[in-house]
């Protein structure tokens, strides 16, 4: 995108849907160029359950962000199923009166479904077009789904396999982000269930919570807490489909993973 | 100029055409008219947009100039350049944020036909289709 065409006229700030939760309040223009150059895309979460929006340090940003994206960058590619909005900000030369708003409109309607917010049904490229309601269309930018393949859990900025938590008591966090078959992590709003396999040793409950979580509570977050209730081991499940992953937890004085 | 084939919209086409043929004829000309296409984007490797053919793979979008052409030389560079496809739900043409600017994508498989209009005279036609995407 040149500075001219940003110099040429007023900027204009659309959107699909709700407020997301990357890069807000920031006055530069952050995401990803529209492939014309003439504004801005935005990524924005809009359900829990999105590795892009993580609220914990529970995964290493460093590693993932390259795939999933700063600032409200398009990620590389996102879940299909992932929930996700597109927001647009753009130059508008003062040359044609265009009437606003601007709605983000994907350029195929059999694999994007747009009710509440975008989700891919199988994997593709797609490109979401910028178009005002006379039908110019200002800018687009191409979004990829694929499939999620594997699941890999964090924990304290690592991967992890076992945790241990010392005294009952303690807790931590985990994370999950999903990767496709290449690797890519990828974003989207996905439902993920937590489950502990003995909820007298680990219990589970929504990140952020501080109170002594109850049995039975279903966390359907990307990130879950972890607390230690009794000395003993157990293990902390995440499905997505048929798609799972575990992780140990040791309970007591003392212990290592 | 092609020939306009027989699918819908004959009569409105055909009138479009005798005026366009019309307005050539006055001037005295026998001139080719056509649309030479400019890309704006980067477009996919298997995507193609010409005066004789359009193929755009599902999906994806790209961002072009459409410069009046006749003979070898632009017709006016104030004439107004309009791209019409016959069935938008395979092939969308999106006008541009700036005159002569339109933006193609292809939203199901199959075939279409872009009409092309200098100022309000039908001028050619081009064949389009929306083609599966390579894997990526």
């Amino acid at each position: 995108m040149t500075d001219s065409r940003f110099a040429l006229g007023v900027l204009v700030t659309l959107s699909l849907g709700g407020a997301g939760c990357a890069g807000t309040g920031n006055d530069a223009p952050t995401g990803t160029v529209g492939d014309a150059g003439y504004g801005v895309f935005r990524y924005a979460c809009v359900d829990e359950g999105d590795a892009v929006c993580a609220e914990t340090a529970a995964v290493d940003s460093a590693v993932t962000r390259p795939d999933l994206g700063v600032d409200g960058q398009i990620p590389r590619s996102i879940a299909v199923s992932g929930r996700f909005d597109l927001s647009y900000t753009g130059a508008v030369p003062e040359q044609g009166g265009y009437s606003l708003p601007v709605e983000i409109v994907p350029a195929r309607t059999d694999v994007v479904h747009t009710t509440g917010a975008f989700s891919f049904s199988s994997p593709a490229t797609v490109a979401f077009l910028a178009r005002n309601p006379q039908g110019i269309t200002v800018d687009f930018i191409h979004v990829t789904a694929s499939t999620a393949t594997a699941l890999t859990l964090w924990s304290a900025a690592a991967p992890v396999v076992g945790l241990a938590l010392a005294p009952p008591g303690a807790e931590t966090s985990l994370g999950v982000v999903p990767s496709d078959a290449d690797g890519i992590s990828l974003g989207g709003a996905l439902g993920y269930e937590w489950t502990s396999s003995d909820e007298a040793i680990v219990r589970l409950s929504p990140v952020g919570s501080t109170d002594t979580p109850i049995a039975g509570l279903l966390v359907q977050d990307d990130e879950v807490r972890v607390v230690g209730m009794a000395e003993g081991q157990a293990t902390v499940r995440v499905a997505l489909g048929s798609l799972s992953q575990e992780v140990a937890v040791t309970v007591g004085a003392g212990v290592t993973p | 100029m092609k020939r306009i084939d027989g699918s819908g919209g004959v009569g409105t086409r055909a009138l479009a055409l005798g005026a366009g043929l019309t307005v050539l004829a006055l001037a005295g000309c026998s001139h080719d008219y056509w649309v030479r296409f400019q890309l704006l984007t980067d477009a996919p490797v298997d995507a193609v947009v010409d005066r004789d053919d359009i193929e755009i793979p599902l999906g994806y979008a790209v961002a072009v100039r459409a410069l009046p052409m006749r003979d070898d030389e632009e017709a006016s560079s104030d004439m107004k350049v309009d791209l019409q496809s016959r069935r938008p739900s395979t092939l969308g043409v999106d006008n541009g944020l700036r005159d002569r600017e339109f933006v193609i994508y292809g939203s199901e498989l199959g075939t279409t036909t872009v009409d092309v209009y200098f100022g309000d005279s039908y001028a050619d036609e081009i064949s389009a289709t929306v083609v599966p995407a390579a894997s990526r």
